[in-house]
């Protein structure tokens, strides 16, 4: 018998009782019901100005031109935090859909366990990359973050157009014997 | 130690009849009918099995096994009373917790079984053992994949159930953690995690005392909202999907 096994299933369980009893409290459901009655699947992002706004060059310019180190740090923290609240915002309002559809479905009779993990796995995905973004803007701030990014994008365009043109090289009458390679009988 | 362990031994078997009669009396024996069949066999095996002490003859281990093998088989009753108890009220959600309790049985049987056939057991220590940790590794998976569902769906659970699911939980908890290998071995430690268990099991009783007092309402849902699931599915994918794309997106100058 594996030990870590053991212990990772008695975490588990002790966990999820207290998420159970966490959660089964009156209150949670009244929540709940609101959630559900006020507002519909419509997606209310926050506003991407606002991000603009945080990560604006010439905010940083002008800081810059202060000459004084304790302002640049005291602006960059600040921004830093704008930037974790804004992406923190778009993690509620994804939390906040798929509440709403957990709490919609389950009355449904036709429940399908394969279109509820395809969903979670896109809410999978979304923490995924929502854990990127925040230890990207922890790490570095949200200017770097976004340099970076402009340079990975930048990266894969070129790395885009090169792959076009390769196939655009190749594709026409270079591979003759192609088809019957992958078993195409004629 | 012997004392304290046989203390809280005595107290365990005062809190099972406790527990029992007060159910009888408030009528919660009916709707919970295989928890109290559960109660009523350990408590009533564990008073059988005073008539073949001493403990270290063969005769009262054979009886002690006997009736762990048959309260073990008992205490998935309780499984069905809390999935009973909390998906009434989905029939969608009931055939999907089905469906998922099928495939978590099959899975822990094939490897059981794989496991079986690959090694096989040569002694009766050894079989005990491994039909000990195999069956308690199926109860907290059955447990946390059921509890996983009710905590995932937000369902409304009693409080006679919760407290059902807590305390037996609880004790699955405990009972997992002297399995381990650490505890087995010597004899010093087996009197620690026999205690351990021991205690576990008295909480265990305590909280379904409490819970079980009094019949708690059933928490029918607030409202039945019923929906168009292939649309409402569609709409939430697509949805995160957006707010994915806006995520990353939003960084471009």
């Amino acid at each position: 018998m594996n030990p870590v096994f053991l212990a990772v299933l008695s975490i588990a369980l002790v966990w999820m009782l207290l998420l159970m009893l966490r959660r089964g409290s009156e209150e949670d459901l009244l929540r709940d019901v609101e959630i559900g009655e006020g507002s519909e699947y419509m997606v209310r992002l926050p506003r991407r100005a606002l991000l603009d706004q945080c990560l604006s060059a010439e905010d940083l310019d002008y800081v810059q031109l202060r000459n004084s180190p304790v302002l640049l740090r005291l602006f960059l923290h600040e921004r830093r935090r704008l930037a974790i609240a804004w992406l923190r915002q778009t993690r509620r309002e994804a939390h906040r859909l798929f509440r709403l559809h957990v709490r919609s479905v389950r009355f449904a009779h036709d429940l399908r366990p394969a279109a509820e993990l395809k969903l979670l796995c896109a809410m999978g995905l979304f923490a995924l990359v929502y854990a990127a973004m925040l230890a990207a803007v922890w790490w570095y701030g949200p200017l770097r973050t976004r340099r970076s990014l402009q340079s990975i994008q930048t990266l894969a365009g070129i790395l885009a157009r090169l792959v076009d043109r390769i196939v655009a090289a190749i594709v026409p009458g270079a591979l003759p014997g192609m088809p019957a390679a992958a078993g195409v009988s004629r | 130690m012997k004392v304290a362990s046989l203390f809280m031994w005595w107290a365990g078997l005062a809190l099972l009849a406790g527990i029992l009669y007060r159910m009888f009396s408030v009528k919660l024996t009916a709707r919970f009918p295989l928890f109290s069949l559960y109660l009523a066999v350990v408590c009533s095996s564990s008073v059988v099995l005073l008539f073949f002490l001493p403990a270290n003859t063969h005769r009262y281990l054979v009886a002690f096994w006997v009736q762990e093998f048959v309260t073990a088989a008992l205490s998935f009753g309780m499984f069905w009373e809390v999935y009973n108890e909390a998906f009434a009220p989905y029939p969608g959600l009931r055939k999907m917790a089905r469906t998922v309790l099928f495939m978590l049985f099959l899975a822990v049987a094939l490897r059981a079984g794989l496991s079986l056939w690959w090694n096989p057991l040569r002694t009766m220590a050894a079989v005990i053992t491994e039909f000990e940790y195999g069956l308690r590794t199926l109860q907290a998976l059955l447990l946390l994949a059921l509890l996983g569902l009710v905590v995932h769906y937000a369902l409304p659970l009693g409080r006679n159930a919760r407290s059902l699911a807590i305390g037996y939980g609880l004790y699955l908890g405990a009972r997992m953690v002297t399995l381990n290998p650490f505890f087995q071995g010597g004899i010093y430690s087996q009197v620690w995690a026999g205690l351990l268990a021991q205690i576990a099991w008295d909480v265990a009783t305590v909280i379904w005392c409490v819970g079980m007092w009094s019949p708690s309402a059933t928490r029918l849902p607030v409202k039945s909202l019923q929906c168009d699931y292939e649309r409402t599915s569609r709409q939430t994918i697509r949805a995160l999907g957006q707010i994915r794309s806006h995520l990353v997106h939003s960084w471009r100058s």
